[in-house]
């Protein structure tokens, strides 16, 4: 009867009079066991933890051998359901209390450990935590987990992951969880566990432990384009190319509709130039590649297509301008297929609009034209070394300037240093493309400058949605043909002159260059051509791109101009899968006759500046086609080292062009890759000639607009003002 | 009833609640206010402040003018006493709460400021609005007027203490100014104010870097001390520093007149030379004054038996300083470097008697490296070969960073890491250093000061090391303790042991070399300038120090025989006066001003190097050459002129050219100088030439080569090594 009555105000939660009475009933020596779990629980309850122990301890002294296990359970399961009642009260502390108990008294249970994870987290304790870790992912590893637990565990997993936990740590507990979950369950998972396990590779670089994660997720969901991007992501930073092109293969194998087609084809193709692998397969990807975007673009992709999928093929045409300059080709693929994906992902009818009376109101009042510039390279990157000096020179009488840096890391040092302190508004904002572009529109920009293009998906999301009246393509990549952008920004002569009928965009030609700099930064020198093995006075061609932009024609073509100057050798510099761009170096001068001892691998500098500095070993830059250096030309031109480079049609062909060409120099320009050849023997046989250009390199710098970068800014300023005057005509 | 003296035994206990209770009853039975007064006390006590002022308020409230004034002193006067006896108790806290309160009863009462001032330093409570709102200064000013100056001498200690704590605590304040103003005013002729206020303004201009604050103080004392030599010897650095010249040249004449002792009269002589050859302007007079000051030195270097202060001694190391920029004659010039090097042992020897070295039981050397200079400075720019790219196996480096404790500089923390083991010291840290370097057991000590920093010479000649040498700070110093000079063939003329103290030894090529500069982007150009682009620009940029009418002359020559030709000058010490004096000159010589273009300094020497790519020629200057500013030049492939001379300081450029490859532009005469000026301003291929040379030069020329300088410098190394050894076992 009392025990009746001590279980109802338990049940209540009028713990202190349910204790009162088991009190009693443990004093009357009662001999139900339960008591003692229930009292002590009371007891804990109440803040009477010596009390509890006490109680307990009373208890398990009575329980015989057999049935420890048994009660134990029962323990464990009454102490399970307070818990489980204080957590959905968010009295956090008392369960975690009553978890502690669980833990050290019940039998092993991950659901309770990984409860006390998510409580800790929660109370802010979590200086022990990293002995509960290793205790979660050896439990979650040797337990079993039925059906029911899943669903419970996953859905635990998920309020765990919303409270940041150590990304590391976490990540082994997640491996050792997906191993035991069904399919059905890892899709559950999945969306959620992603972005920590982004977070473990690339923000704590712990690769390996992205890779396990990932593979195993991958492999209870194949065909899951989320998780295969970012394995295919990993495998990369760890030179693993052979592994993401298995996966790749099996994704292609399994795609069933043409937009996971289109993709799988993309990310083939695109793994096989980063690698410098399958040479011979080449042709027969580009091939398939190029089937599959004439399959996605004769049918509209459906509605129930995946968003994330479809944006993720914004970009698949643009890898072909690394194999074939063919631009009225490629420049109508990515017309086409920037339409289909805009309309379909972001239709007209959410983008933000933009109202007549904002013109009114600005021309009244006379106020400057608001620029924005937004970009996720605001570090030391190409695009950050060279974007700096427009925005450093703009004229703060007549524009206000802002910045939108798309980033998730916490390192500002090289925003701090060349931007923040020349833009009216610097911000670092994150990577949910709404909320930037919510950002830009309130914050009234007149003309947003893209300077990412399409190498981005949250700027090209960005821009989709139109968040200023004016967009304008620079500097970071070739036109995006989004139907939102207005403008590409380009020059007399890096686009030919037939290229206006290729683009949607508003080509906008500046009268001289599309880019110009006041220098760069330069280091001190950390090799010698002694270190290399490299006498004095041999003659040495350096050539420094990343190995995306090599092929076997320029290669060959490198590998012939050795081969016809005699004491020249060939240093090679530049990111990919080393052992394969080596190889391929190799195998071709084999077949060539040149031995390969004249060619030299060179590891990355720890810096930029040191990179520049160490350029002047060289006598002849070698450029890459059919898509040229951009940043690395200008380097080799402000150190005044000649290049040999040859130029297309398309835009990414004509960079070297461009640029020597401002700078008075028209020798080292080939149009085939003979030409190529012939001015590479002739700049390594004629020392006269390399001075002469040489000299002419360093007398550009006092006159040639590419170096000047404040009169590049102020037609560039010309400019943005003459597109606000058009936009308000046409308003 | 409670007496007086029971509630004074109360207090005494610290019974505050008592004694509120009991003054309370005691007030209400005989409404004497005295207890109104000790209620209050007590109120404050117990930490009931606004009880406490109500209870006083409430009494002063209704009470007429008079008794306003009575009972006000009357508070005052029991605050006083408990709160002295507060402090007795070492309740500190108490005691500085009743000494606030007290204030607002006796707004005159200075020494009652004066301990609530101390007790908040103590407490770590002084803030500058409680500073302010003690108004010391006015309180002090107002109670110089009313009473005798023999009266103030009781507050001497204590204003004098507060004086310094003021001027540490808010050494920029107006009000910390006007107190030093009136205790310099009070205490005329009381010489320990005086120097606590020079001691403050040493800080404000070398730590905080505020030379108009310093100057501020500086003037103050120089009012009452215009004989004070220390005093204007800072007072001329100041003002040098901030470009005012003629004060400064003005002020070393008066202490020059006013220098009595031997000493004096050469220190005074010198600082002369020094502020006119900074100014850019007073070559002549600099000339003149030169001639006196040797006569002071040789008398004093000949008086054997001087007992200087170590003050002196210190400062008397870089009295040959001055000399290679006056004239090139090095015989001479060493003459007196070396009289005065071993002078200066002789009497460092009475202080730091030298102390017997223990041998380094490992079978790598040590090599110590002694600088005050590893930094972002020339020396820290040219030093970093030799750590680059030693030799692990056979050398270990141990580097003894000088008046370093303040600095935070990238360079030196990069120079720290390359070490085997570093030390840092500060100022006044000679014995620390020597000890340390003994303790290190260094085989070989580098000095990379010589004699442009005292305590390093202190240190030399203490000789903490079995071999000591001198390497690329300066020329040589001439102290005895010293062994090596190092040198090279080229920088110092064959016949120059025979005045050089020490021992030169020659490396084989170049006695510096480095892998090359880090360079900015620049941030001039031809257009920014409003010059044509094919204009051709000559270019100079030192300090002040090294021109002279006779160059500037010859510069200028050159810059008038070339058509479409300008000069563009730079440099510290560029002021007014200077600029006013080379249009002067050009003017004379009928050159049109438009020729001549003065730039200010770079930010950085980086952004200094990227910016000399928009001159096409440098013009170097004699008898002091440019070291690093030509390293840069030739880094930046920039054709140079140079006269060469005897002097190791009018050959830097001879070397380095010669290690770069290059023979065009090195002129024997002035009219060689001239002619290649000329030459090249007006031949642009010879000019397309030198720089293409330059450029190929990088890949292989001793100068850029650190590798192999350094193990020239190594092999040096070894051989000094081997030599002790033959003759200590001779």
């Amino acid at each position: 009867m009392n025990q009746e009555l001590a279980k109802t105000a338990f049940d209540e939660g009028r713990y202190l009079d349910s204790l009162a009475i088991y009190r009693q009933l443990i004093e009357a020596e009662d001999q139900c066991l339960t008591n003692y779990w229930y009292a002590g629980t009371a007891a804990l309850l109440t803040s009477n933890e010596d009390e509890a122990q006490t109680i307990w301890i009373l208890g398990m002294s009575q329980v015989p051998e057999e049935e420890t296990e048994a009660q134990s359970q029962v323990f464990a399961t009454i102490l399970s359901r307070a818990a489980n009642q204080h957590e959905e009260r968010e009295d956090f502390l008392r369960a975690w209390s009553l978890r502690q108990y669980i833990r050290e008294f019940g039998p092993v249970n991950p659901y309770n450990l990984l409860a006390l994870l998510r409580l800790s987290l929660e109370l802010d304790l979590t200086e022990s935590n990293d002995e509960l870790y290793l205790k979660i992912e050896r439990t979650l590893q040797q337990e079993n987990i039925t059906e029911d637990d899943a669903p419970r565990l996953v859905q635990l997993f998920s309020a765990v992951l919303k409270l940041q936990p150590d990304a590391t740590d976490f990540g082994r507990i997640i491996c050792a969880l997906t191993s035991r979950l069904s399919r059905q369950q890892h899709g559950l998972l999945a969306d959620e566990l992603m972005p920590i396990i982004i977070k473990v590779g690339h923000f704590h670089f712990n690769y390996p432990l992205a890779i396990a994660v990932s593979e195993q997720l991958y492999d209870a969901l194949p065909g899951n384009h989320k998780i295969l991007i970012n394995l295919v992501s990993f495998y990369k930073h760890e030179n693993l190319f052979e592994k993401a092109i298995v996966r790749v293969e099996n994704f292609c194998q399994l795609a069933s509709t043409e937009e996971a087609s289109l993709l799988g084809s993309y990310l083939r193709l695109r793994l096989s130039k980063e690698s410098c692998l399958e040479w011979d397969k080449l042709d027969e990807l580009v091939s398939a590649h190029k089937n599959n975007l004439d399959g996605f673009l004769k049918k509209n992709p459906s509605k129930s297509a995946d968003n994330d999928l479809i944006w993720l093929l914004l970009n698949s045409p643009s890898i072909l301008q690394y194999t074939s300059d063919n631009p009225r080709l490629i420049r109508r693929y990515q017309r086409e297929l920037s339409q289909s994906c805009c309309d379909k992902v972001f239709p007209e009818s959410t983008r933000f609009q933009h109202q007549k009376a904002r013109v009114e109101k600005k021309r009244r009042s006379n106020s400057k034209i608001k620029i924005g510039y937004l970009s996720h390279c605001f570090n030391n990157h190409s695009v950050g070394w060279l974007s700096r000096w427009l925005i450093q020179n703009h004229d703060r009488e007549r524009f206000e300037t802002y910045a939108y840096f798309i980033t998730q890391s916490d390192n500002l040092t090289f925003a701090n240093r060349f931007f923040v302190p020349y833009v009216s508004c610097f911000y670092a904002v994150g990577v949910n493309s709404r909320e930037i572009a919510q950002k830009i529109y309130e914050d009234e920009i007149d003309i947003l400058i893209d300077l990412d293009s399409l190498t981005l998906d949250v700027s090209s999301a960005v821009l989709s949605l139109k968040p200023a009246p004016i967009q304008v393509t620079w500097l970071g990549f070739d036109a995006s043909e989004l139907p939102t952008i207005d403008y590409f920004i380009a020059d007399p002569n890096v686009l030919p002159e037939e290229a206006e009928a290729w683009y949607k965009e508003k080509i906008w030609r500046l009268s001289d260059v599309y880019l110009a700099v006041d220098g760069f930064e330069v280091g001190v020198p950390s090799i010698k051509r002694q270190k290399l093995g490299i006498p004095e006075d041999s003659v040495v061609y350096l050539t420094m791109q990343n190995a995306i932009k090599l092929n076997t024609d320029v290669v060959q073509a490198q590998i012939d101009i050795l081969r016809q100057v005699p004491n020249s050798y060939l240093l090679v510099k530049g990111l990919g899968h080393r052992g394969a761009v080596r190889s391929l170096f190799e195998t071709i001068a084999r077949k060539s006759n040149v031995s390969p001892e004249r060619l030299r691998f060179l590891d990355r500098d720890n810096s930029e500046l040191t990179h520049r500095a160490n350029l002047s070993i060289a006598d002849v830059i070698l450029d890459t086609y059919p898509y040229n250096g951009a940043t690395t030309n200008l380097e080799a031109m402000w150190m005044e080292i000649p290049i040999v480079t040859q130029m297309g049609r398309q835009f990414s062909s004509r960079n070297g062009y461009t640029f020597l060409r401002n700078a008075g120099i028209h020798e080292g320009v080939a149009t085939s890759f003979a030409e190529y050849v012939d001015w590479g023997v002739s700049f390594g046989t004629d020392g006269g000639l390399r001075r002469k250009i040489s000299q002419r390199l360093k007398y550009s710098k006092h006159s040639a607009p590419l170096w000047n970068s404040l009169a590049f800014t102020k037609e560039m300023e010309n400019a943005f003002l003459k597109m606000w005057e058009i936009y308000c005509d046409k308003k | 009833m409670t007496s007086l003296e029971e509630l004074d035994s109360l207090f005494a206990q610290g019974e505050y609640a008592q004694i509120a209770e009991f003054c309370q009853e005691n007030f209400e039975e005989t409404g004497k206010v005295t207890f109104v007064w000790l209620l209050g006390i007590a109120q404050l006590l117990e930490g009931n402040e606004e009880t406490a002022q109500l209870a006083w308020m409430s009494q002063l409230y209704e009470a007429s003018d008079e008794q306003v004034e009575q009972w006000s002193l009357d508070i005052f006067r029991l605050l006083n006493k408990e709160a002295i006896r507060q402090e007795e108790q070492d309740s500190l806290e108490h005691a500085w709460l009743l000494r606030c309160h007290a204030q607002q009863f006796n707004e005159s009462d200075l020494q009652n400021k004066l301990e609530a001032f101390r007790l908040s330093h103590q407490l770590n409570l002084l803030t500058a609005d409680f500073y302010q709102s003690l108004e010391l200064s006015k309180t002090l000013s107002e109670l110089s007027e009313s009473i005798e100056i023999n009266v103030l001498e009781d507050y001497r200690e204590t204003l004098i203490e507060t004086l310094k704590i003021s001027l540490q605590q808010f050494p920029l304040l107006d009000l910390t100014y006007e107190l030093s103003e009136i205790c310099a005013r009070i205490f005329t002729s009381d010489s320990l104010f005086l120097d606590t206020i020079l001691d403050a303004s040493l800080t404000i201009y070398y730590a905080h870097r505020l030379p108009l604050r310093a100057l501020r103080l500086l003037d103050l004392c120089y009012s009452y001390r215009p004989d004070h030599l220390d005093l204007l010897r800072l007072i001329i650095t100041v003002k040098i520093s901030i470009g005012d010249f003629d004060a400064a040249i003005s002020l070393a004449k008066s202490s020059c007149e006013l220098s009595k002792t031997l000493v004096e009269n050469v220190v005074c002589s010198y600082i002369l030379i020094k502020t006119y050859i900074q100014s850019g302007s007073a070559w002549d007079a600099a000339q003149e004054e030169a001639k006196n000051y040797k006569q002071f030195l040789s008398k004093l270097l000949n008086n054997s038996d001087s007992a200087l202060r170590k003050a002196s001694v210190s400062w008397l190391f870089s009295g040959g300083f001055v000399l290679p920029y006056l004239e090139d004659s090095p015989e001479s010039n060493r003459d007196y470097i070396n009289a005065i090097g071993s002078f200066c042992k002789r009497e460092m020897d009475h202080f730091n008697p030298p102390q017997s070295i223990e041998i380094n039981p490992s079978n790598r050397l040590r090599i110590g490296y002694l600088s005050s200079c590893l930094r972002r400075h020339s020396v820290g720019w040219l030093a970093r070969s030799l750590f680059n790219n030693r030799d692990h196996e056979k050398f270990e480096i141990f580097t003894y960073f000088v008046n370093a404790l303040e600095r935070s500089d990238p360079i030196q923390d990069w120079y720290e890491q390359s070490s085997d083991t570093a030390h840092r010291f500060g100022l006044d840290s000679a014995n620390q250093i020597s000890n340390q370097i003994m303790q290190d057991k260094i085989d070989i000590l580098i000095d990379l000061d010589s004699i442009t920093f005292d305590i390093s010479c202190e240190v030399l000649c203490s000789r903490p090391a079995p071999i000591q040498a001198t390497w690329l700070g300066w020329d040589a110093s001439g102290i005895p303790s010293i062994d090596y000079y190092i040198a090279d063939p080229y920088v110092l003329p064959e016949d120059a042991d025979s005045y050089y103290s020490e021992k030169i030894f020659r490396l084989p090529s170049t006695y510096v070399a480095i892998d090359g500069f880090e360079v900015a982007p620049p941030t001039l150009s031809r257009k920014s300038l409003g010059l044509e682009k094919d204009s051709i620009l000559y270019f100079s940029a030192q300090n002040g120090m090294k021109r002279n009418p006779e160059m500037l002359k010859l510069q200028l020559e050159i810059i008038k025989a070339v058509p479409n030709s300008y000069f563009l000058i730079k440099g510290l010490g560029a002021t007014e006066m200077l600029k006013q004096y080379i249009t002067d000159i050009a003017k004379d010589m009928d050159i049109a001003r438009e020729k001549i273009i003065f730039l200010g300094i770079d930010s950085s020497s980086e952004i200094h190097r990227g910016n000399l790519s928009v001159s096409d020629i440098v013009l170097d200057t004699y008898p002091y050459n440019g070291a690093t500013t030509t390293m840069e030049a030739l880094w930046m492939e920039r054709p140079i002129v140079t006269k060469v001379g005897q002097q190791f300081s009018a050959r830097n450029s001879y070397t380095m050219l010669k290690n770069a490859g290059v023979k065009e532009g090195i002129a024997w005469s002035n009219e060689e100088y001239v002619d290649w000026g000329i030459r090249l301003g007006l031949d642009k291929e010879l000019r397309d030439d030198i720089a293409w040379k330059l450029k190929q030069s990088k890949r292989s020329a001793p100068l850029w080569n650190a590798r192999q300088f350094t193990q020239d410098m190594e092999s040096a190394y070894l051989a000094m090594w081997q030599s002790h050894s033959n003759s200590k076992s001779l």
